[in-house]
């Protein structure tokens, strides 16, 4: 493969929900190390296009490939195997167990070590649990929950949940995470802290593809973005040229666009 | 703490059986091997987060297949017995790859019928079953070694020993790896999926794990009773288990075990009300539901024990 072939190529995706069109002949492509930004305006199809490419449901034509491997058709468990983890929109965390508890699932989950070695904690059992306990202790220190480590998730404040959220992306240092509304629900304060994390987590080696309301937000730390349209793509550039795209002001942005 | 206590009332039940009358002594093996049922069913409500009315089948089907090929194949029941356990999860995994791909409801009524078709076929299978006069007269198993099992203490044993290692095989399976998977899965399924999770096989397996639990005890409720017939099979066995995992407390190991001791040797204390047995077991569900929600264990934490750890808290949906 070539060293400028895309990480991700979304291909002729398109989607049909009893007859309406909810997603058609979707392109596009996410370079490694980028932070792409999918906008549009409500029922655009970009939770469709971002369920299609997560593996939530098969799309009823097109494909989507991650560094070559065709993804389409996989389960959503081989598809996170193949390094393509995604978050929920507002906060989805396994609310009874403590933060740990939640960090250590997707090390567990993906792991396929035995019942007996991981019982007796011997040979791949004792492996895995160094490997566990070193996986949780980064992404705890990497999105500053270390000091909330025992405290059960659903008993957090909404910003620190959706902080666990996208810490269970994160195991296991995926290619490819799909971001769904990180913003959602956030004050301008703890949006440019979410902002931050985004920025970080290209930087630790993770390209990010996002879906957004907040213009503001997207403007400021996408390199590029795809605007889809009912259904379809509309255009896709950096931020400046999509901003001043007559097309995508009339379809969407309005006035918004000089915010 | 709760090695040592456990280590404790295992002394116990091995120490103090010998001075009990033969009675007594069956009252205690009989709630043993109910304890056993409600382990099986306690892997499945309490860390699957699912109910089973066909888990008396399991059951049934383990009772039945070792029991025939001890009568009619002439085999030993120590022969016979990995046999029937094989055959037992085969059976519930091949159930199971069709019937979890059903969500909420409807896994609980094709189980259901799945449970009421092997009581039938039971039942009607004359000439190898018995029909519903059933199988009578079957003997105690046969030596091990030099160990002898036919007399009411010894057989106690033999299901003290099966029903710890069959408790100490599911504790080592919830701490296992699969365990912690098992809880995300019951937590949040589609969460668990996209974190790497593979749903199918870790359901189809913890079912498989529970029949292979429920045969245990299969095998060993026919020797108990020396008679085998499908009435005892019905879904009523299946709700007893499942009331024994409720009124015990949900999503622990030492609950279910608890739930089948309570209603072994209350409804024998209050034995003229037999009649009315599933009545009382409705309600019992019923008051323990909304009163209790953790069970009988949910009053040692009331009266101070130490905070139930999150992992081992009772799923929404079985309270």
């Amino acid at each position: 493969m070539r060293a400028d072939a895309p990480l991700l190529t979304v291909s002729g995706l398109s989607k049909r929900f009893n007859g309406v069109h909810a997603v058609s002949e979707v392109s596009f492509t996410v370079a490694s190390g980028e932070i792409l930004g999918l906008i549009g305006p409500n029922g655009a199809g970009k939770t469709t296009t971002f369920n299609l490419i997560s593996g939530l449901f098969p799309p009823t034509a097109g494909s989507v490939a991650l560094a070559g491997q065709i993804l389409t058709g996989l389960r959503p468990d081989q598809v996170a195997a193949a390094g393509l983890s995604r978050t929920f929109q507002g906060t989805r965390t396994f609310p009874k167990l403590t933060v740990a508890e939640n960090l250590r699932i997707p090390f567990l989950a993906r792991s396929r070590v035995g019942v007996w070695a991981s019982w007796s904690g011997r040979g791949a059992g004792r492996a895995l649990n160094a490997s566990v306990a070193r996986g949780v202790a980064e992404i705890l220190d990497f999105t500053g929950l270390t000091l909330h480590a025992d405290v059960p998730a659903e008993s957090m404040p909404y910003a620190r949940q959706s902080l666990l959220g996208i810490g269970l992306a994160l195991a296991g240092l995926p290619q490819l995470l799909l971001l769904d509304e990180p913003f959602a629900g956030m004050n301008p304060g703890e949006t440019m802290e979410a902002a931050r994390m985004v920025r970080r987590i290209r930087d630790r080696g993770t390209t990010v593809l996002l879906v957004e309301h907040d213009m503001h937000a997207v403007m400021s730390i996408c390199d590029r973005i795809v605007v889809l349209d009912g259904g379809r793509k509309l255009i896709e550039g950096t931020p400046d040229i999509v901003r001043r795209d007559p097309k995508v002001i009339e379809a969407y942005l309005g006035t918004d666009a000089d915010a | 703490m709760r090695i040592v206590a456990g280590a404790a009332l295992v002394l116990l039940l091995i120490t103090v059986p010998p001075v009990l009358g033969e009675f007594q002594v069956f009252l205690l093996t009989q709630s043993l091997i109910w304890g056993i049922f409600a382990l099986s069913m306690g892997l499945l409500l309490g860390y699957l987060g699912q109910i089973n009315l066909g888990q008396a089948a399991f059951v049934a089907m383990a009772a039945y297949i070792s029991t025939v090929l001890r009568i009619q194949g002439g085999l030993s029941f120590w022969l016979a017995a990995p046999i029937t356990l094989l055959a037992t999860v085969f059976i519930a995994m091949t159930v199971g790859l069709v019937t979890l791909r059903l969500r909420g409801p409807y896994f609980v009524l094709v189980m259901l019928g799945f449970g009421e078709v092997v009581r039938l076929v039971i039942a009607n299978w004359q000439d190898v079953t018995g029909g519903m006069v059933g199988l009578r007269g079957i003997a105690a198993p046969e030596p091990l070694l030099f160990l002898h099992f036919d007399t009411r203490l010894s057989f106690y044993y033999l299901v003290l020993a099966t029903t710890v290692a069959a408790t100490l095989g599911l504790l080592g399976l919830i701490r296992s790896r699969s365990g912690r998977v098992l809880v995300a899965i019951r937590e949040d399924e589609v969460l668990a999926e996209f974190t790497g999770a593979p749903i199918m096989r870790s359901k189809v397996t913890a079912l498989a794990i529970s029949a292979f639990i429920a045969g245990l005890g299969g095998l060993l409720i026919g020797p108990f009773l020396s008679v085998l017939s499908p009435n005892q099979f019905s879904v009523f066995a299946s709700v007893d288990m499942i009331v024994m995992v409720v009124v015990g407390g949900a999503g622990t190991l030492i609950g279910p075990l608890l739930g089948a001791v309570f209603l072994t040797y209350v409804p024998e204390a209050f034995g003229f009300l037999r009649d009315i047995r599933p009545i009382l077991m409705g309600g019992l569900l019923i008051a323990v539901t909304l009163f209790l929600p953790g069970g009988l264990l949910g009053i040692f934490a009331l009266f101070g024990g130490k905070p139930r750890r999150p992992l081992e808290a009772v799923p929404e949906h079985a309270r």
